[in-house]
């Protein structure tokens, strides 16, 4: 589902990440760990399509994310490390919008949202404007957009930080049903003994090198 | 898409649509009554009144033009919904170009009620035969055409700030 072959990538005229080639497969959960500034967010912006590859192949859910970013983008569920989001909205706003953008039938849109809302626990607070919203508040929305339209491939950017021990509970529950429906999860963060409990293999990423080809878990 | 428009720009700057439309009347107001009131001053009292030239409609409508394409760009912009931090929809499957459309739609419907704000004014001037029906059709295509570009310049600018500023 997920395939990086050789992946390199300049970043102001310097390979920010070199020669990265990863696997993941249906009904896999992958951790991607290293030190900060190691490349784990610039290989998930890469998987996502916000950058493009300087080098090698990227190919998600059978899509090349080159020449084909629309159908990768369709296919996938991104968490960045920072939630941009519509101050004006409230979270069942946020959710409805996002759900139409990726083009869930209108009269499916109210049953989805609400599944997702209790899926994570935000069941009670689908009023609140998204300006109010916590940071681990902030960081469960973007758990749930990514979520919505039900993607074969996850792509989360340091999901549990900010998150209280209740909430990361049931981010890896739904990771974890997530990827026994069939789907894959690639999830970078620095908690390296969380990723080893969940995670079916960690790969680490330093210096913009994959240091240890994915250890299993 | 028109009604989920008017609501969203109607929620975030209903009062400046509602001050922008009586600006514009109030413009094309003034401009028509100077004009009118020239053209009149100038017959005696004792002679019946002849009809409006046409030159009282079409400078009035000039103003009027002026106004919109003064307005409308403003409007571009505020019919950008804005966001904060990181672009949220980046990873979305809809590019650029829907944000913008949606954008331009919303515009679009703030600025048909800018530009339809004076229009008893022109029926007034119509009424003292300053225009004919003929006149009607171009000069409401002008200013349809105005209702629907003049926007797009704010909303490239407000578009390329917001982007530029989640760097």
């Amino acid at each position: 589902m997920i395939r990086l072959e050789s992946v390199g990538c300049r970043i102001g005229g310097t390979w920010a990440l070199q020669g990265a080639s990863l696997h993941v497969r249906a009904g896999e959960l992958v951790g991607l760990t290293g030190p900060n500034g190691g490349g784990k967010s610039l290989l998930l912006a890469i998987c996502a399509t916000l950058v493009r590859a300087d080098a090698g192949e990227v190919v998600i859910a059978d899509h090349d994310a080159r020449t084909r970013p629309r159908r990768v983008r369709g296919a996938i569920g991104h968490v960045p490390e920072s939630v941009g989001f519509y101050p004006d909205m409230t979270l069942r706003q946020d959710l409805e919008f996002f759900a139409a953008a990726h083009g869930i039938a209108r009269a499916a849109i109210p049953g989805v949202v609400d599944d997702v809302l209790r899926r994570l626990d935000l069941g009670g607070l689908p009023g609140l404007r998204m300006e109010w919203a916590s940071r681990g508040l902030l960081r469960r929305m973007a758990l749930a957009r990514a979520l919505l339209h039900r993607p074969p491939v996850l792509l989360l950017d340091d999901p549990g930080s900010g998150l209280d021990a209740e909430a990361r509970g049931a981010l890896w529950r739904e990771l974890g049903r997530h990827v026994d429906g069939g789907g894959c999860a690639l999830v970078a963060s620095h908690d390296t003994a969380e990723l080893a409990r969940h995670a079916h293999r960690v790969t680490l990423l330093s210096r913009g090198r994959i240091e240890s080809p994915s250890v299993a878990a | 898409m028109i009604a989920a428009s008017w609501r969203f720009i109607s929620g975030r700057y209903g009062a400046g649509i509602a001050g922008l439309a009586a600006a514009h009347t109030a413009l094309v107001g003034s401009v028509a009554w100077y004009v009118v009131d020239a053209v009149w001053g100038s017959v005696p009292t004792s002679a019946s009144l002849t009809p409006v030239p046409r030159a009282a409609f079409t400078i009035t409508w000039v103003a009027g033009t002026i106004f919109l394409l003064v307005a409308a760009p403003i409007l571009g912009a505020a019919a950008v919904r804005v966001w904060v931090g990181p672009d949220p929809t980046a990873a979305l499957p809809t590019g650029l170009a829907a944000r913008a459309g949606a954008a331009w739609l919303r515009a679009v419907v703030a600025a048909a009620l800018v530009a339809l704000g004076p229009l008893p004014v022109y029926v007034v001037l119509h009424a003292l035969g300053s225009f004919t029906a003929q006149v009607v059709g171009w000069s409401a295509a002008v200013h349809a055409a105005v209702v629907a570009v003049a926007p797009v310049p704010g909303i490239v600018v407000a578009l390329a700030a917001r982007r530029g500023a989640r760097r």
